[in-house]
């Protein structure tokens, strides 16, 4: 009998032991570690998506500045970046192209707009849709077709490009639909971590309208309706600057103040724009250029640089505490110049231009006093176009604009280009590691001379000479 | 030697077999008391077999390796086991891998399992890389263990599912049995030094270009005439001690058994200072019989250990990268400013308050590279006998381990000018329990045929494992000297590492015994982990295994030669599972994007990981076939056991890159393939048996062959390439023949370098105008570091029974080292090759340099000649070698004196471990890996020791 309930007990406390329950293997504490962190709110990420947005488009838009000839590298892989031989920094342009998806790109957006959406978030919805068409088209306007359509998707291992058109199709259904967030019922958020504009939806609205715009503007070549579009959308466009900061700490907002402290001698200034601003007496220039060597100002032309040229003004443009723009009221007024212009109202497009230039004075961080108005008056048909427009390239100095802007309108003409090549057009990819089969790996050179379809050919001017 | 292939039936359960009584099953309690003795055991290899011969050591053979943990004991003792103790430095760790390398990322050491509970067997702190850190089996104390059990690969070690494919080493530990108490005590003194020097130059002192120059981190400055020089290497060593004690007292009665022990080992390392470990350890092992049906058994063991380590490696503050680097004429000796007594080192930055690299005698005097580790493990079990042919068994196991590591490095150390104040907390817990219930079914099976005999068991086991890490540095001490607290650094960072794995487990065995020559086993596993992906929650393990005794055969049997012969085929299927949280999508601090700017603090944001972490991520299968044959011939006096085994490792899981629009740069798959095959053979031959002389000789050798066969896209780390073996490294080397290089001719013209020097064999240097090779960006020589040949040789001479001699030598052949240290020291000028500097010479190679004659120069040794920026190709060596590894006499003690004293014995042993090696190698030994997890790079690594003891052990 004695043995038997020693069995029995024996029996009853082995089964107890074993029983771990359905939940010994998943149970919450298991599955979830500890230390690392597997749910994040939609305001963390945004705290992280915004620097990485403003450093990627400013980083990602070097090579192209020097191609501009706002900047002149001479060191490192800027040097090759300034000759054009990008095939030399592949591994750089790849990391480029990485920040416009991951590290608080495109994958990290979604999340945090769907996020936002779960938790009626509207608002800060809204917001980070902005993010993503700034950021797209960004990429969109540096590469050209881009994935985006399948891209940050679990089930695709290889996103397949979009046309360049068709990803700004898309943008603009999504800056219309953060509107309509910024226009509807919203949760509270703590709108401090809105860096731009502290959760003033109105200005968040002002910006969508100008950056339609922009979207508008570089299609304009494949349709022509286009211009009048982004007339519209500047008409309601941006009241207050997008501007971008890495946090809400002073003296980290500047990308170029940084990168310039961190790799001294790698870029200076470019010759062709302050040549260009020493000709028209340009009071900007101590605002962007410090003086060289020889007090004076000085830049480098592509692949003849030097230590000894100006850099970027630290007491200026790349001051620490210098907030630069993504998209600004002077551009809008300049879209509209252009818009105006080839809709065939000069009347109005030197009036939007006017309309800059006052504004541009009224920045008192300039203390500029009145910019000159070169060659305006009397002028009339490509000349005025080219005025236009090399004024849109000064005033929009260190930003990516301009590029697509010269590829759209030829404007401003370089006369001196790396060994006489034409100037590339576009960013190529690479892969260093796994390679995308459905990306568009061109060989060098086609990869850069490869117009992507908003500039499918040159455009002419009768009586200019155009380098392209 | 009495390392015994032996099959215990009872064994076979691994980590439950323990549970499992020996009286269950009938042959295999006879076999438990065979294996007791050499001849039978011997013998059992033959007779009985459950389908594998498996080698068994005993606590004897452990102690012949004159060290202090089990791993590093076992060097040359087990066929296919791979033993690398990185370093002769107190209290190192030890590595160890069974039959290749089966993973590019998990861990390839054997599961350690003792009474049938999971051992933690960790090397925590590894790859930070900075000191040679411990391996927990180090916590044993030799003196409690009974025998040492191996299982080489899945084939064997199926059963433990997915802990098992790397093998698995079960350790039984010694227990009392009734009669009369017997007290052991051993104690043993050892002696441990460096053998031999560094080849270092002295002839030419600190500068370059022939002139002295302050402050020059190289000695290609004047020749030294008239200036007194430093051997820098020999000046650091100083013979070690070891010194290790240990108590026994073991004994019982029907109602119950004990065994309890006690240790104490203590070490200096083979330096003037900074290098030592001391253990204790104490334990009890117990066993009660309330009723006949019932049986509760336990054990408990308590270990402290503590000690302290010098920087080593790859490491700016390393002990041996400042020693050896030092030009002759500078006199480390003196490590303190007499003025400041500050670090004085050859080489000072910023004033000379920031040193490049350290003063070894700094490095040993100075700094602090402690451990303090506290470990309790052991096991309750109880054992209910339903009938004479069913019993119900519980086994229940903790092991907790706290690893405390505290590193100082005072103001003035290299690369931490200001100082720094570092505390690591390495804590592991695992809980382990197993039911399982046993059935003999010999009365079922008789009714198919009289001679079928048989038991089946069924059971349950579920783990916990625990990890948890904390590290606190302090950085930039606000007081210059002396106070080392984090209250005294001006920054102090924390950072954690945890994890938690639960598995869950259901097995069954079905063993059977046929027409008593035949033996057939299956076994299936099932096991559940939280490392598992949700979308593959249940891993199956199943195992097979069936030997023939050939011999029974009726033409066979009475044969005069063959005493019994076996012939057997075992086939496995284990698993190793992913590491804790790989399933786990997450995100990662976003500091990044402006972390690389100056004045930009940290993000506080977060953004998702950067690797993709998939919900479908399985463990890691290996499936091997085993085929083995032994016999006994002779009377049993030449045992023979063949075996070739082959293992394929599917779902290996590794990194394959993403396009950057997925949003990932990589994502972890179970996409790559590794073989691994080879043979093993062991033989053990008693040439002299008489009554008052025996002479035993003995080898085993074991071919290994590891290949990665797919990648399937991945690409992991660096070094791996499909067909390659796992651990190859990719070097570079100079231009040579048969890597599709191009060359012109004076008008430009481009032609392929091989079809111009068809007639030379592929790897001949292409020689410039200049004279010299050069550098070229298509030479890509992979290394194979695995050896592709290793045993031992062994024997053993007893004479009057009392008197035995014995030996072991180990050999490797076919792994290749990289001899890093001597390619740095030729660009830094001391390296004793150095000293031909001026001398001329001619590259032998084709091209239109070929036959002129050059200068190797300061010029060629810093550009082409060295292992940073020439030819790592130049540093590749050969590491195989032949090793004395051990060799002793004892003596026992057993007559009238031993009487007079009330001892049943006393034995004395005088032995010596490594006493001589033979290498081609030329750094200081081949057997040693930076990252303590192999070999094949040797970077300033640290020696080994050779070491020479006299031990004494009482019997009462």
């Amino acid at each position: 009998m004695l043995s038997r309930i020693v069995m029995f007990i024996y029996i009853c406390t082995s089964l107890i032991l074993i029983s771990c329950g359905r939940d010994f293997v998943n149970a919450p504490l298991i599955e979830d570690s500890p230390t690392l962190v597997n749910r994040v709110s939609p305001e963390e990420l945004i705290t992280a998506i915004q620097p990485n947005a403003y450093y990627t488009i400013q980083e990602s838009a070097m090579p192209l500045l020097m191609w501009m000839q706002q900047i002149n590298g001479i060191a490192a892989q800027n040097w090759n970046l300034d000759g054009y031989r990008v095939q030399y920094v592949s591994i750089p342009l790849r990391r480029l192209v990485d920040n416009f998806y991951r590290d608080g790109g495109l994958i990290d957006i979604r999340i945090a707009t769907s996020l936002a959406l779960e938790q009626n978030k509207n608002h800060l919805a809204g917001i980070l849709m902005m993010w993503e068409a700034l950021l797209i088209s960004t990429a969109a306007e540096y590469w050209g077709d881009i994935p985006y359509s399948q891209a940050v998707n679990h089930d695709i291992e290889f996103p397949k490009p979009d046309k360049q058109s068709e990803i700004y199709t898309a943008l603009h259904l999504l800056v219309d639909t953060a509107i309509s967030e910024f226009e509807s019922e919203s949760k509270s958020y703590d709108t401090s971590i809105d860096y731009t504009y502290n959760g003033n939806t109105q200005y968040w609205i002002g910006a969508a309208n100008t950056l339609k715009a922009r979207m508008y503007l570089n299609c304009a070549e494949l349709d022509f309706g286009n211009y009048q579009k982004a007339l519209d959308c500047a008409n309601r466009g941006i009241s207050v600057n997008w501007k971008c900061k890495y946090s809400l700490n002073n003296g980290e907002h500047n990308f170029w103040y940084h990168y310039q402290q961190t790799r001294w001698g790698y870029i200076t200034a470019g010759g062709f724009i302050v040549d260009l601003m020493l000709e028209r007496n340009d009071p900007r220039t101590p605002f962007y250029f410090a003086p060289n060597n020889n007090g004076g100002y000085s830049g480098g032309y592509p692949q003849n640089g030097s230590y000894n040229n100006s850099f970027i003004s630290e007491t200026g443009i790349a001051a620490p505490d210098w907030d630069a723009d993504l998209v600004s009221v002077v551009e809008n007024y300049f879209i509209m110049a252009e818009c105006y212009y080839m809709l065939g109202n000069e009347y109005d497009a030197i009036n939007s231009v006017e309309q800059a230039h006052a504004l541009i004075e009224s920045i008192n961080t300039y203390r500029i006093g009145s910019l000159p108005r070169y060659r305006m008056s009397g002028l009339t048909g490509p000349d005025l176009l080219e005025v236009i427009m090399i004024d849109k390239y000064l005033a929009l100095f260190l930003q990516p604009q301009v590029w697509s802007d010269w590829r759209r309108t030829a404007f401003p003409i370089f006369t001196i280009t790396s060994y006489d090549q034409p100037i590339p057009r576009r960013y190529p990819f690479y892969y260093v590691g796994a390679a995308n089969p459905n990306m568009p790996l061109l060989p060098y050179p086609d990869n850069i001379y490869k117009r992507n379809e908003n500039d499918p050919g040159d455009p002419v001017y009768p009586g200019k000479t155009i380098n392209q | 030697m009495t390392a015994k292939k032996i099959v215990n039936f009872s064994r076979y359960c691994g980590l439950f077999a323990l549970l499992i009584s020996a009286a269950a099953f009938g042959q295999s309690g006879d076999l438990a008391k065979k294996n007791k003795t050499g001849q039978d055991s011997l013998r059992s290899i033959i007779n009985i077999s459950d389908g594998l011969a498996r080698t068994v050591l005993t606590q004897d053979d452990l102690y012949r390796g004159d060290e202090p943990n089990i791993s590093a004991s076992l060097h040359g003792k087990v066929p296919s086991l791979e033993v690398v103790k990185s370093a002769g430095d107190a209290g190192v760790g030890t590595y160890l891998r069974f039959r290749g390398t089966r993973s590019l990322m998990l861990e390839s050491q054997p599961l350690f399992v003792i009474n049938g509970i999971p051992f933690n067997s960790r090397m925590d702190g590894r790859h930070y890389g900075h000191i040679y850190v411990q391996s927990r089996d180090l916590d044993l104390n030799i003196a409690d263990i009974e025998t040492v059990e191996f299982l080489p690969g899945a084939s064997s070690s199926a059963v433990f599912g997915s802990r098992g494919a790397n093998g698995v080493i079960l350790i039984k530990t010694k227990s009392g049995s009734p009669g009369k108490p017997n007290i052991q005590y051993r104690t043993r003194l050892g002696i441990n030094s460096i053998p031999g020097s560094y080849p270092l130059q002295r002839l030419y002192g600190q500068g370059t270009n022939g002139a002295f120059q302050e402050n020059y981190s190289r000695s290609w400055g004047v020749l030294l005439e008239d200036v007194k020089t430093f051997d820098h290497f020999t000046e650091l060593k100083e013979a070690g001690t070891s010194f290790d004690n240990s108590v026994t007292v073991s004994g019982g009665n029907d109602f119950g058994t004990y065994h309890i022990s006690a240790g104490n080992y203590r070490e200096t390392g083979p330096w003037k200072a900074g290098s030592y470990y001391r253990r204790s350890n104490s334990s009890l092992r117990g066993k009660l019989t309330p009723t006949k049906k019932l049986t509760i058994s336990g054990s408990i063991s308590l270990m402290a250990s503590n000690g302290d380590y010098l920087q080593k490696g790859n490491n700016l503050g390393g002990f041996l990268v400042g020693a050896l680097r030092t030009p002759p004429e500078f006199d480390n000796r003196i490590y303190l400013d007499p003025e400041t007594g500050t670090h004085r080192s050859y080489i000072n930055w910023d004033n000379g308050w920031d040193k490049r690299f350290n003063n070894p005698f700094w490095v040993m005097h100075e700094q602090v590279n402690a451990t303090d580790t506290n470990r309790k493990f052991g096991y309750i079990a109880s054992e209910f006998f339903i009938s004479d042919w069913l019993n119900i068994q519980y086994r229940l196991g903790a092991d907790a381990t706290d690893d405390d590591r505290l590193t100082i490095l005072p103001p003035g150390t290299a690369r931490n000018p200001y100082g720094l104040l570092r505390t690591d907390n390495f804590t592991y817990h695992e809980s382990d329990g197993t039911l399982s219930v046993s059935a003999v079914i010999d009365p079922y099976l008789r009714k198919l045929h009289n001679s079928f005999r048989g038991s089946i068991i069924v059971g349950h086991n579920w783990n916990k494992r625990r990890y948890d890490n904390q590290q606190i540095i302090g950085e930039e001490f606000k007081a210059t000297i002396g106070i080392y607290q984090f209250s005294n650094c001006r920054n102090v960072e924390f950072n954690e590492d945890m994890w938690r794995i639960n598995t869950e487990s259901f097995f069954g065995r079905l063993s059977l015994k046929m027409f008593d020559q035949v033996l057939l086993d299956g076994a299936l596993r099932n096991d559940a982990s939280s490392t598992f992906g949700i979308n593959a929650p249940r891993e199956w393990y199943p195992s097979i295994k069936g030997t023939w005794q050939f011999t029974k055969l009726r033409f066979l049997s009475g044969l005069p030669v063959i005493d019994s012969g076996t012939v057997r085929v075992s086939w496995g299927k284990a698993g190793l599972e992913p590491m804790a949280y790989w399933t786990l999508p997450h995100y990662a601090e976003a500091w990044s994007r402006a972390g690389g700017y100056n004045g930009i603090d940290k993000q506080t944001g977060y953004v998702i990981a950067g690797t993709r972490y998939p919900a479908n991520l399985k463990p890691e299968v290996t499936k091997e076939l085993e085929l083995g044959s032994s016999v006994s011939l002779l009377n049993s006096r030449l045992n023979i056991d063949a075996a070739w085994f082959r293992s394929e490792t599917n779902d290996v899981i590794n990194y394959k890159d993403l396009p950057h629009s997925s949003g990932y740069t990589s994502i972890l798959l179970n996409i790559a393939a590794i073989e691994n095959k080879g043979w093993e053979i062991t033989a053990d031959f008693r040439a002299i048996q008489t009554s008052k002389v025996c002479l035993e000789l003995g080898f085993n050798i074991a071919s290994l062959e590891n290949k990665i066969v797919s990648l399937n896209g991945s690409y992991g780390r660096y070094r791996h390439k499909e067909g390659y073996p796992v651990n190859s490294n990719n070097y570079d080397g100079f231009i040579q023949t048969g890597y599709d290089y191009t060359i012109w001719d004076d008008d430009g013209n481009r032609f392929p370098m091989d079809d111009i020097y068809p007639d030379v064999p592929p790897g001949t240097l292409y020689i410039f105008e200049e004279g010299y090779p050069r550098l070229g960006y298509l030479t890509q020589i992979w290394s194979d570091s695995d050896y592709d040949l290793l045993g031992a040789l062994y024997g053993r001479l007893t004479l009057f029974k009392n008197l035995s001699v014995s030996a072991l030598f180990d050999f490797r052949r076919g792994g290749e080292i990289m001899n890093g240290t001597k390619g740095a020291l030729y660009s830094y000028g001391t390296h004793k090759g150095t000293e031909i500097r001026g001398q001329r010479y001619i590259f032998d190679g084709v091209g239109p340099g070929a036959g002129k004659e050059v200068v190797l120069d300061e010029n060629w040794f810093r550009s082409g000649g060295n292992y940073f920026s020439g030819s790592e190709q130049a540093f590749l060596e050969d590491a195989g070698f032949v090793k004395l590894r051990e060799i002793s006499i004892s003596y026992l003690l057993k007559n009238n004196f031993t009487e007079h004293f009330n001892l049943e014995s006393i034995t004395t042993r005088l032995s010596g471990r490594n006493l001589f090696t033979w290498t081609d190698y030329t750094g200081f030994d081949p057997e040693t890996m930076r990252s303590q997890d192999g070999i094949n790079m040797d970077y300033f690594n640290h020696p080994q020791t050779r070491s020479i003891s006299l031990s004494l052990i009482f019997n009462y």
